[in-house]
């Protein structure tokens, strides 16, 4: 019986074990084959080898293990090779034996993505991060492809993804996918109303943002120039002047604002060579709006046309207080040409001011022509005159014409200007001012001197107030008229300001005024006035 | 008495083959003749070459031929060789004047005692090349000469013309010792205006598989069916590198090792920033995966957002920037053509324009990236025409486009035509302030 089972295990089951370990050897040789191809970068070699394992494996019968691995390694040769539809195919029959190496979702959506397949690609890289394979790289596509098929939102919210991965997983995406939000951003920006605003305020912090994660990196390069070229599109760019003085940005300025004031005593002053108190208060609205735009010419003049418009409503309608109800339309024209002075910057200023104003004179409740004043200034503004302030030095040529021809008067005036900021954060404004007005009625002639000081405090960080404290004093002597003296006009004043939202602005205000004069009749006066204003900047 | 005999016998048998030559013509295609002594004479199979002689193949032509030694040349179509010394027992030299050879080096040959010493010398109007290997491509145009290497090792060097004609072997050796050292996979360009080869690069790996089964030249020119040609895009997504979507062959590893086969293991991170290639002074080595266009010696590579392929540590570029012929040879993209004198000509908006000025070697200014940029510029000179089918070029072959494209680009290529001239017309970012707050003016 031994005997029979020997002979049967000698003619039967041998053969077929020493032909099945002969075959194993035999594919594994071909493996071996494929996989020294595959060292040495003979992908087509490599394709080679495999495509006969694969012929050897289909007449063997269905190893599927087998399958799987021939045609995922058939398929990652095509990827090296850049021939992704075959690679495809090769992925999917792969997929279809449910051969499920770690990278083959990632390797699959990287070939789905190059032949453009964009919505599979999304889904074989989701996988791929479900399993843990290259998962900031799965994510980075899968939020690039999002930004792609124009699905921002889904794109935004895998770009941040990335920064929730541990940082050795995080590779080099995290500051490609910052950029690349910053280009939503700007794809975004571009269909806005106010696009200028939108790149400045969102676009350009974004790249910056990016910028951050490494600054020395290759596409760090890349960042820069997309900010220098919205810059430049956008005239975001704080150019400098040949004089190294920065222009201004943006080169427009804009705003409207609302003022709401507490006036215990307005003041009816519309000739300037008289006041009249009106002794009880009213709140005052006054809306205003204004614009500038600045045009450089290279890098020498600098030209900005100005706009000022405002009303002013009182709401007490007492006839002495309406009186100071009022537009005004205020055009001007400003002009630098930059030099320098003993080696540093300086400009030569050369304005024009035009202010027109309505009043309702007679408090009959209608605005008519109250005046007319232009005003013509020459002068140099000088960089470390005094510290490392800034100097300017004023000539003024003023002409005033109102609706009574006996108040017309003629002015020059010399004005010094000086502002220094200090080490702690603070900046001191300086004003000095000289004026000698002669009025049609000479009675009315005056010289006036004028000095004032403000001090604007570094921002409380906490609450994100920036305090400002003032105080002026004016000195009038009304040359023909003794009766009146030397005139005193003192006026110590605060602001606070905060900014709110992104555009707004608001600011609390107050001010007291006390005018001393030997008539006092006629001319003495003491005010206190208090207010919020909220101001719109575009 | 017999030994005496066997060894007259030996002595006179090779006495004639030295009257013979020194090779054998063994196959050829098309025109091939032989210059000996002024004279011209076509040559056919099994006709003998002597030392001294020219060998001249024509268009389309092609000639093996097989040194006493056993080792093989195939001289490619429009080819000059000259076989300088052969035999003498010293190393052989041959001159290629123009054209190329494919050489399969004889063992025997190199069974030499010295092994660090070169066989054989081939030399071209601009380098010389030390064969201490078995399988290499030489080839030049006369202007530049470039040197692939499939199998042993090469030594190359630059040469000028005339310190080369009278030198002797030694002199030789001397020379290319202090050259640069090829190994398989690799090679290296000899440029007119450039003081030394280029480092060693690895070439695009379907290119180096392709020329290496293209021994005998026989293959045509036509865009091979394979690879590259057919990719849609590339799978680089924008802002990532090719280095960062890169995978490695780690998990192909896993798989093979629960076979019981052995990984092909990933290279090293260090290989991966010699691979982008460098420019050191004189020093320049392309990228790694950069095509090289043979017949002029031009070097083209990889585009920035091409894909880092960590096992054969190259660069793969797209169809973007060309793919490779039939024949191995580098094939441009549609609307480009490089001359044999490696001029790279661009159709743009009907005119033709140069890209470069003779060759373009590694940069961050890529083929890709230039044709993009002249395509979006109307600043183009036309150095080039096409007059009755056929392509006339200017003599006047300094094109200088300025485009804003390449404005911070490093200058890397000293020839090319384009360059980041007008950087310094643009304001400096260290000036670049925004104005962060809202103020009142």
């Amino acid at each position: 019986m031994r005997a029979i089972f020997f002979i049967i295990f000698l003619n039967v089951i041998a053969p077929l074990s020493v032909g099945a370990q002969s075959k194993n050897s035999e594919f594994n040789q071909g493996l071996k084959r494929a996989r020294d191809f595959f060292k040495e970068g003979k992908y087509r070699a490599t394709q080679e080898s495999l495509n006969a394992l694969e012929v050897s494996l289909k007449t063997q019968g269905t190893n599927k293990n087998l399958i799987g691995l021939v045609a995922y390694w058939s398929a990652l040769t095509a990827n090296r090779q850049q021939d992704y539809q075959q690679s495809l195919k090769y992925f999917e029959q792969a997929l279809s034996v449910d051969y499920r190496p770690l990278d083959i979702y990632y390797e699959y959506g990287q070939a789905l993505y190059a032949a453009d397949k964009l919505v599979e690609a999304r889904g074989a890289f989701r996988q791929s991060v479900k399993r843990g394979y290259k998962r900031a790289v799965s994510l980075y596509y899968i939020g690039f492809i999002s930004q792609t098929l124009k699905d921002y939102k889904r794109a935004v919210t895998f770009y941040r993804a990335i920064q929730k991965l541990p940082e050795e997983e995080q590779e080099d995406t995290t500051q490609a996918a910052e950029m690349q939000i910053g280009d939503i951003f700007l794809e975004q920006a571009e269909k806005h109303p106010d696009v200028f605003k939108a790149v400045e305020v969102y676009v350009i912090p974004q790249y910056k943002k990016a910028l951050q994660f490494n600054p020395d990196s290759s596409l760090a390069k890349d960042i820069r120039l997309k900010i220098l070229e919205l810059q430049q599109k956008y005239e975001l760019l704080l150019f400098r002047m040949r004089n190294g003085r920065p222009t201004n940005i943006p080169p427009y300025f804009l705003k409207i604002s609302q003022d709401i004031t507490y006036d215990d005593n307005p003041v009816f002053a519309a000739l300037e060579t008289t006041n009249s108190s009106a002794k009880q208060g009213s709140l005052v609205s006054k809306t205003e709006t204004f614009g500038r735009y600045s045009f450089y010419y290279k890098d020498i003049f600098s030209i900005s046309p100005e706009l000022r418009a405002n009303f002013s409503r009182h709401a007490n309608r007492e006839k002495e207080i309406i009186r100071n109800d009022n537009w005004v339309l205020a055009p001007s024209i400003r002009t630098s040409y930059e030099h320098t002075l003993k080696k540093k910057p300086a400009s030569f200023l050369l304005d024009y001011d035009y202010v027109y104003t309505q009043r309702d004179t007679q408090g009959s409740g209608t605005l008519v022509f109250n005046s007319r004043v232009q005003t013509l200034s020459v002068g140099e503004r000088i960089v470390g005159l005094v510290g490392n302030g800034e100097t300017t030095f004023r000539l003024r040529f003023r002409s005033f014409d109102s609706f009574s021809q006996s108040a017309n008067s003629k002015a020059q005036g010399l004005n010094v200007e000086h502002v220094q900021p200090s080490k702690s954060g603070k900046v001191w404004i300086f004003n000095f001012g000289y004026d000698r007005s002669r009025v049609n009625d000479k009675l009315f002639n005056a010289n006036t001197m004028f000095l004032r000081s403000d001090v604007i405090f570094k921002q409380w960080q906490f609450l994100s107030i920036t305090p400002q404290l003032g105080l002026g004093m004016t000195l009038t002597d009304p040359v023909n008229n003794a009766s009146r003296g030397m005139e005193t006009l003192l006026n110590p004043s605060m602001r606070l300001s905060r900014p709110f939202a992104k555009r707004y602005r608001m600011s609390f205000h107050a001010d007291y005024m006390n005018n001393k004069s030997k008539d006092t009749k006629n001319f003495a006066f003491q005010k206190t006035f208090y207010g919020v204003e909220i101001e719109y900047l575009f | 008495m017999n030994s005496f005999f066997i060894v007259v016998l030996l002595l006179s048998s090779l006495s004639a083959w030295a009257d013979k030559g020194v090779a054998v013509v063994k196959r050829l295609r098309g025109e091939v003749s032989v210059k000996e002594q002024g004279k011209v004479s076509k040559l056919k199979e099994d006709d003998w070459l002597r030392s001294g002689v020219t060998v001249i193949t024509g268009d389309k032509s092609f000639v093996r031929i097989t040194f006493t030694d056993k080792s093989q040349m195939n001289i490619g179509p429009n080819s000059e060789m000259k076989i300088e010394q052969f035999g003498t027992g010293d190393a052989g030299v041959l001159d290629l004047v123009k054209g190329k050879i494919r050489s399969q080096v004889s063992k025997d040959y190199l069974g030499q005692k010295d092994k660090d010493k070169s066989k054989l010398f081939i030399k071209t109007p601009n380098a010389v090349m030390g064969i201490r290997g078995t399988d290499f491509l030489i080839s030049t145009n006369g202007i530049n000469s470039s040197a692939v290497l499939f199998e042993g090792e090469v030594v190359f060097n630059k040469v000028e013309n005339a310190a080369l004609r009278e030198i002797s072997t030694s002199a030789l050796e001397s020379m290319v010792d202090r050259g640069v050292r090829i190994f398989p996979g690799e090679f290296s360009v000899v440029e007119a205006n450039r003081p030394i080869p280029t480092v060693p690069s690895l070439m695009n790996v379907q290119q180096i598989e392709t020329l290496e089964k293209n021994q005998d030249f026989s293959q045509e020119r036509a865009p091979s069916d394979q690879g590259n040609a057919k990719a849609n895009k590339s799978v680089v997504p924008g802002g990532l590198s090719g280095t960062t979507v890169a995978s490695s062959s780690t998990v192909l590893d896993k798989e093979l090792k629960q076979k019981g086969i052995e990984g092909v293991g990933s290279k090293e991170k260090s290989d991966i920033t010699s691979a982008r290639g460098f420019k050191e002074g004189e020093k320049v080595k392309p990228t790694n995966g950069s095509f090289l266009h043979v017949d002029s010696g031009t070097v083209i590579a990889p585009p920035k957002d091409a894909v880092y392929d960590a096992n054969t540590n190259t660069f793969v570029a797209d169809g973007k920037s060309g793919t490779v012929g039939g024949d191995g040879n580098y094939v441009p993209p549609k609307n480009v053509t490089i001359t044999d004198s490696g001029k790279i000509l661009a159709s743009v908006q009907g005119q033709i324009v140069q890209v470069n000025d003779s060759s373009m070697i590694m940069g961050d200014a890529t083929l890709s990236d230039m044709l993009k940029t002249i395509s979006t510029t109307s600043d183009v000179t036309s150095i080039a025409k096409v007059e009755n089918g056929t392509l006339v070029i200017s003599p006047t072959t300094t094109t200088t486009l300025t485009t804003t494209t390449f404005q911070e680009a490093p200058t890397l290529c000293s020839t090319c035509a384009i360059q980041p001239s007008s950087a310094t017309t643009k304001p400096s970012t260290s000036n670049v302030q925004l104005n962060t707050g809202v103020g009142d003016p």
